[in-house]
């Protein structure tokens, strides 16, 4: 098992350079120049000039790669071009949000996913399962701005159930929770039944059955705990979706995270602002994974006894 | 002596087989009309659409359905059925024009590391793994960042963005085809590298690429509303459906009908794509299990 971590672990630290090397590559391809809009619009060449000797953009592009990556691993960001603060302060302000909704949002698909797909599974064909299986089928092809707003116009602005926008009280994280979480609660809900069936069928569960083991003994702890492997995998990648998914859900709902602070950035031309929170939601997806991977090392005896 | 006509059920081609299993896919076949009447009604959306999309009425804002504006107007008096028609075009054509780029690059790449192996294989792989490490949609957008907003850039983040799975099925499907009989043979016969790749690879491996590019048209129509929802899409006044819920959003509570909309249009031909892909995949590749649909 060590060894497999240990490969793990040293496979993320390319792909961490790669993800870095995409970063700054794509923002160096930014059109205008990130010396100006410090300036402001009314600052003379000269000021541009000693900005722009500041920054170190005066130097080769591959200079300013080990440069950023440097400052990067002491979080050393910058300033923001716009704020004039520092970057790192504008990025660790706006964390919480996004974590909280994204916590919120998987433990809310991983909830409703997995009682969904087991009990579609155990009740294969049933009125139940047809309407999870559809209901699985819309959550994965569902826009999920659109469902936000939805959810927005007829618990805010219909039944006035919940509030509409902001950020800090429980209330206010309900709508985009169940925004957020909706994709993945139906794709957690399709795997965890195909996963399931194909664990009801084994031979070992007739057994468990026949030996008079109760319904939920079997279905839990015969059927379920052998069917998380492929469930866990699967949860791992929806984080990814889900941190990508906030950039649109902060957007529809107004809360100050760290997916709103990227489009404005974009909007604003705040370079230093966008590339920081990128690399940052990216390394998240990837420590993640590798977390996955290490969890499916521990779950899974045929890898943890190699 | 006449030789008598094969039965016709019994030694029907692969692809009479594939087609008949694709028809007894119900949701499948309702997919495929949802789709075909999509593309045939956005494709004549200029002979189809009552008025012109971008046409302002200040006179008759926020009209309610009426019989001279089935779905009614928006805020700036445009007919809300015109936009949606024309919406449709630049939404499809968005998408088609990504999924083919991923298709023909990601196909390209992956054929060649499967068939060449060693260092090929080696650096387009780890690039695709590099790709595939950043969140999808956040891959998209920090594209936009860099190119700007606008549909050419919309369609080269997207189609950058859904190249790596098609690399991978397509290096996939080439490593067991590689070791083919046929493939030896025409080696034997002198064929080139090139020719051995583009006529006797590539066709044999299209099934499982043709049923991830349907997928891949979903997510695509996700991830450009998305974008031009942001505002870093289509740009208004275009009649582009993330453009217009973006829009719409602003008269949500006095206009609903502007947000209701567009994002059904999303839904369903999402889910259409989503449906023939599916069936597609039970009548093309009826090995492989049913996918997790990972953005």
């Amino acid at each position: 098992m060590f060894r497999h971590i240990a490969g793990r672990l040293l496979w993320a630290v390319p792909v961490l350079l790669g993800v870095s090397v995409i970063v700054f590559g794509l923002l160096k391809l930014i059109p205008g120049d990130a010396a100006q809009v410090m300036a402001g619009t009314d600052a003379t060449a000269a000021d541009v000039e000693a900005i722009r000797q500041q920054l170190g953009l005066d130097r080769p592009v591959y200079v300013q790669y080990v440069r950023w990556l440097g400052r990067l691993s002491r979080l050393d960001l910058g300033r923001s071009a716009v704020t004039h603060r520092p970057v790192v302060y504008e990025i660790a302000s706006r964390i919480p949000p996004t974590a909280e909704l994204a916590a919120a949002a998987m433990a809310l698909a991983v909830a409703l996913g997995l009682a969904m797909g087991v009990a579609a599974s155990t009740h294969q064909h049933s009125i139940w399962d047809v309407t999870a299986s559809l209901a699985a089928a819309v959550g994965v092809s569902m826009p999920i701005f659109w469902l936000g707003l939805m959810l927005m116009m007829i618990f805010s602005v219909g039944l006035r159930w919940l509030p509409s926008t902001g950020a800090g009280t429980f209330a206010q994280l309900v709508l985009p929770a169940l925004t957020l979480g909706s994709t993945s609660m139906a794709i957690i809900a399709r795997q965890a039944r195909s996963a399931m069936l194909e664990v009801l069928q084994q031979d070992y569960l007739r057994t468990a059955r026949a030996k008079g083991v109760t319904r939920w003994v079997v279905v839990m702890r015969h059927g379920f705990r052998n069917a998380v492997i492929p469930i866990v995998t699967v949860v791992g990648l929806q984080l990814g979706y889900l941190l990508s998914g906030t950039v649109l859900t902060e957007t529809v709902f107004a809360r100050p995270g760290l997916g709103r602070l990227i489009v404005d950035s974009i909007r604003s031309r705040d370079v230093a602002v966008v590339q920081s929170a990128v690399m940052v939601l990216s390394v998240t997806f990837i420590v993640v994974n590798l977390a996955v991977d290490v969890l499916y090392a521990y779950l899974d005896p045929r890898i943890r006894f190699d | 002596m006449a030789v008598a006509a094969p039965p016709p059920v019994m030694f029907a081609s692969p692809r009479i087989r594939a087609l008949r299993q694709f028809a007894r896919h119900r949701a499948a076949v309702a997919g495929f009309v949802v789709l075909a009447g999509a593309i045939v009604v956005s494709v004549a959306a200029p002979w189809l659409a009552p008025y012109d999309p971008i046409a302002l009425d200040v006179a008759h804002t926020m009209a309610p359905p009426s019989a001279a504006h089935p779905l009614g107007t928006d805020e700036l008096g445009r007919d809300i059925l015109s936009r949606l028609l024309w919406g449709g075009r630049d939404t499809l054509l968005i998408t088609a024009a990504a999924v083919a780029i991923a298709f023909v690059s990601g196909a390209a790449l992956g054929v060649v590391a499967g068939y060449r192996g060693g260092r090929s294989d080696t650096v387009i792989m780890r690039v695709m793994d590099v790709l595939l490490a950043m969140p999808g949609f956040l891959l998209a957008v920090a594209i936009i960042a860099a190119l700007g907003v606008g549909i050419v850039n919309v369609i080269i983040a997207i189609g950058i963005n859904s190249i790596p799975p098609f690399a991978r099925i397509a290096r996939g499907s080439t490593l067991l085809v590689r070791e083919e009989t046929y493939v030896h043979a025409a080696r034997a016969l002198g064929a080139g590298e090139r020719t051995i790749m583009a006529r006797h690879v590539l066709p044999n491996i299209l099934s499982p690429l043709v049923v991830e590019a349907t997928l891949r048209l979903a997510t695509a129509i996700l991830t450009a509303s998305g974008l031009s929802f942001l505002g870093l899409g289509v740009q208004p006044p275009t009649a582009e459906w993330g453009a217009m819920l973006s829009v719409g959003r602003d008269y949500i509570t006095s206009s609903p009908q502007l947000v209701i909309i567009p994002g059904a249009a999303i839904l369903a031909v999402t889910l259409a794509f989503n449906m023939v892909g599916d069936g597609l995949r039970d009548a093309l590749d009826p090995r492989q299990p049913a996918r997790a649909n990972v953005r």
